[in-house]
């Protein structure tokens, strides 16, 4: 089905494959905040800790931007199920990135 | 942030998540388990329940709750997770990060969730976009409460 619920199956998946991507491969750029000094910016700073949750948010709500739109040409929508496995596996490889804080 | 502050919005998140726990939880059960005859059983008024009515307050609740935790993040993190949890029990912060990924892919599954529910013939993709949903919430809330429960704000 072209059209709109194309659409909204690309801006899930866009969404997905923006926050995944800027987890694990720094890709988009995520805008962090540093806390100490309450300023904000693409580049880490050492010894300053940075929150990434904001940038991280705005990294999901341009991806599911572009997913929207590309979408939109898709010439049908592919299977509902297939986002269901890409987050699940969005999740796991997620899981498996942060397992230092289960091994200390 | 003013404490006081911090701590309402921190309750008003709760309360929130509540909120979105019954209505996707009602929603999945009646989905897997719908009622089809007549009974006076709480179980079975549990299920009886018209599934494609909660679609709205389900996205609503699930995007007002990241919102409320994600205002409440700055002093979680400054004084809740940099002074204690890294340092004392590095386990809750993970427990915290894998609760930040959930509901971020459930943020991003909000899309499909939604056009799911208004294309007709998808009773199998409805099923699986809110049993998902319905997973996240649940770990979200019961590892929030753990978390909370370590070193609360």
């Amino acid at each position: 089905m072209r059209g709109p619920q194309a659409a909204w199956w690309g801006a899930s998946l866009g969404a997905m494959l923006a926050y995944v991507g800027a987890v694990l491969l720094s890709f988009p750029p995520t805008l962090l905040f540093f806390l100490r000094q309450g300023n904000w910016g693409f580049v880490p700073l050492s010894g300053e800790p940075a929150i990434r949750w904001y940038g991280w948010l705005i990294d999901i709500a341009l991806g599911a931007l572009a997913g929207f739109v590309v979408g939109r040409f898709l010439p049908r929508r592919p299977p509902w199920a297939l986002l269901w496995w890409i987050a699940a596996a969005s999740w796991l490889a997620l899981a498996w990135h942060e397992r230092q804080w289960f091994l200390r | 942030m003013n404490p006081v502050v911090t701590v309402l919005l921190l309750i008003l998140h709760g309360l929130s998540a509540v909120l979105l726990l019954g209505a996707v939880t009602h929603q999945a059960l009646a989905l897997w388990w719908p009622a089809h005859e007549q009974g006076a059983a709480w179980w079975h008024s549990l299920r009886a329940v018209h599934p494609e009515r909660y679609v709205r307050a389900v996205v609503v609740l699930f995007g007002f709750t990241v919102l409320l935790g994600t205002i409440d993040y700055t002093p979680f993190r400054l004084f809740a997770r940099q002074e204690y949890l890294d340092a004392h029990v590095p386990w809750a912060t993970g427990l915290f990060e894998l609760k930040e990924h959930a509901a971020a892919i459930g943020l991003a599954l909000l899309p499909a969730y939604w056009a799911v529910w208004h294309e007709p013939n998808e009773a199998g993709a409805r099923r699986a976009l809110t049993t998902f949903l319905a997973a996240v919430t649940w770990w979200n809330f019961l590892v929030g409460h753990v978390v909370n429960n370590m070193r609360g704000l």
